[in-house]
């Protein structure tokens, strides 16, 4: 039996746990916070302010409506990514067959120009929806190719490249390699591709509405500053452990759902775009005979 | 990494206003209960916390159903935004493809036609349609469209013209003409998809029911709380629950309809700029 098999492993896995290395600082804050309301209560101001428990339940049930809204649909576009990523993949893989099947074994330099534009497609746009295109990634197509995209200064390198299969399909009906019934076929993949990539932009570069996101943060934050009133009388220092506790679980979710809610980046969570991009090449240099 | 960064964004939302303000009208409905028990008459009414209880839980089932349904809404206006303009990118890829190099009267046409779309797209959408930010393709363009009452419509109609000429006279063949139309229709359709979303108002009696809930709801707050409620202190208590609730009410309400001008709006410029940038490059792209 493995370790991960047991629920509890968890437990001794704590300190690779990126939600609370994240939060660490800001729960010895809220700890703080509630030694602060206790010691003053207890030797300075004697206020005597006790919230009734049921306020905390009234608005425990908002919160808990705010924040599985923002776990779902930060899940929601985690799910969504990966799905446009087994689309691209499929997508290219489809591609390649019917390259395979309709140019003659013999035609090198074609199967050559579509497994390695295939590749350049996916992992340009890896990189695309990170920092930027690194080009040394990029494979030659023919000597001097990614030098001469370098100088060009290219706006959208994936467009660019989907723009290049598009003309290179084209092409080769015009010369009458493919027929015009196979050309419809290969053009129906351009449109996916570049689907895909609008696609993975979008969920890129649109975060949930901001109001949502800031009132449900808001809101937390008010009940992280009364939370501590609600055990300090009955519970003295034992109360910090506990806000922390509370805190933890709470910000924790809102934490998630905004490291989730981008998926394309290279944390553990985050999908796992390089081995995506490693496995395609390999199947469309399978599928199209290339060494 | 400070969670608590994010309070320096917290005044900049409208929601944060609208329920700001309502939350003031209440507290000072809470402020006057209490002084009217306190100080003239003691009514002795109150409900019991359970049907407080009760009361809140089928709220916040009624507001997820709410928060969902206009959160999708704004997610499917953009889905649908930008299948429209990744369409355009794909179309104009295309078309620029099957022309020939020299053929620059035919590539400079539909590169500014398909941008000339888009920005009609985007101001249809934004209900404020107009012919002046369009480029003028050829001679009296603006004028040939001006009385349109729907500009992408009519723009789309004189690519699709132009299509079967350029199919007529040979220079596309028969299925790259098949390939060409598949765009335009898509085109149309993702359009009115999203003048959908413009157009349709959420069904009023849901939410003028959930608002009527609401209200009752909060008032009859003060008097759950009736062992309390001589303490002042409970205005800022009850003041909160109250924000916690009218907040999820004014944000549904804000995002609901997505294409409009405010923070939380689709951004239909910086999209279009992006779109306008793209189809630029195809167009420089050589062949």
């Amino acid at each position: 039996m493995s370790r991960k098999s047991v629920w509890f492993a968890v437990f001794f896995d704590f300190h690779r746990t990126k939600t609370l290395r994240t939060l660490l600082l800001s729960m010895m804050i809220a700890g703080a916070y509630a030694f602060a309301c206790d010691y003053m209560e207890e030797h300075i101001f004697h206020i005597d302010f006790r919230p009734p428990t049921y306020i905390y339940s009234i608005l425990g049930i908002v919160l808990g409506l705010l924040l599985v809204f923002r776990t779902n649909t930060a899940y929601d576009r985690w799910w969504e990514g990966r799905k446009l990523l087994s689309k691209l993949g499929y997508n290219w893989k489809n591609l390649a067959i019917k390259i395979n099947s309709f140019l003659p074994d013999d035609d090198i330099k074609n199967r050559d120009f579509f497994s390695k534009m295939i590749y350049n497609h996916a992992v340009s746009l890896k990189e695309h929806l990170r920092e930027g295109v690194k080009y040394e990634e990029l494979e030659e197509i023919e000597p001097g190719f990614v030098e001469n995209l370098k100088t060009k200064e290219i706006y959208h390198l994936p467009t660019y490249i989907l723009t290049l299969i598009s003309d290179r399909i084209t092409k080769l009906y015009r010369e009458k390699t493919v027929s015009d019934m196979q050309f419809l076929e290969l053009s129906k993949h351009i449109d996916d591709a570049n689907e895909v990539i609008s696609s993975c932009e979008r969920i890129h570069t649109t975060p949930i509405p901001f109001s949502y996101a800031i009132h449900l943060k808001k809101f937390l934050f008010v009940f992280m500053l009364i939370l501590p009133f609600g055990f300090i009388h009955d519970l003295g220092p034992w109360s910090i452990a506990i806000v922390m506790l509370i805190f933890y679980a709470m910000v924790g979710l809102d934490v998630i759902g905004e490291e989730i809610e981008d998926p394309f980046g290279q944390d553990e969570n985050d999908l796992p775009f390089d081995g995506i991009c490693k496995s395609l090449r390999k199947s469309v240099r399978e599928i199209l005979k290339i060494a | 990494m400070l969670w608590y960064r994010f309070l320096i964004d917290v005044v900049r939302t409208s929601a944060f206003n609208t329920a700001v303000k309502y939350m003031l009208y209440f507290m000072v409905y809470v402020f006057a209960v209490i002084a009217f028990q306190r100080y003239v008459y003691d009514i002795d009414f109150f409900v019991p916390y359970f049907a407080m209880y009760m009361m809140g839980y089928v709220i916040i089932i009624l507001f997820y159903f709410r928060l969902n349904n206009s959160y999708y809404r704004w997610y499917e206006g953009k889905k649908y935004l930008t299948y429209l303009t990744s369409n355009s990118e794909t179309f104009l890829i295309k078309i620029l493809s099957y022309l020939l190099k020299s053929d620059t009267e035919n590539r400079i046409y539909f590169y500014q036609m398909i941008d000339n779309h888009l920005k009609a797209c985007n101001n249809h959408l934004r209900g404020n349609p107009n012919t002046e930010s369009l480029i003028e393709v050829y001679p009296g363009f603006r004028k040939s469209i001006k009385e349109k009452s729907h500009l992408p419509n009519a723009i789309m109609s004189q690519i699709e013209k132009k299509v079967v000429e350029l199919y007529k006279n040979q220079y596309i063949t028969r299925v790259e003409y098949l390939e060409i139309s598949k765009h335009i229709d898509k085109s149309n359709t993702y359009l009115d998809n999203c003048d959908t979303i413009r157009t349709t108002k959420t069904t009023k009696s849901y939410v003028n029911h959930i608002r009527m809930f609401l209200l009752i709801y909060s008032l009859f707050l003060p008097f759950a709380f009736s062992d309390r409620i001589i303490e002042f202190w409970m205005v800022m208590a009850l003041g909160i629950i109250f924000y916690a609730y009218s907040g999820c009410e004014a944000m549904s309400e804000e995002v609901e309809n997505p294409f409009g001008f405010d923070k939380n709006d689709i951004p239909l410029e910086s999209i279009y700029n992006d779109t306008q940038l793209i189809l630029n490059q195809v167009t420089n792209t050589p062949k």
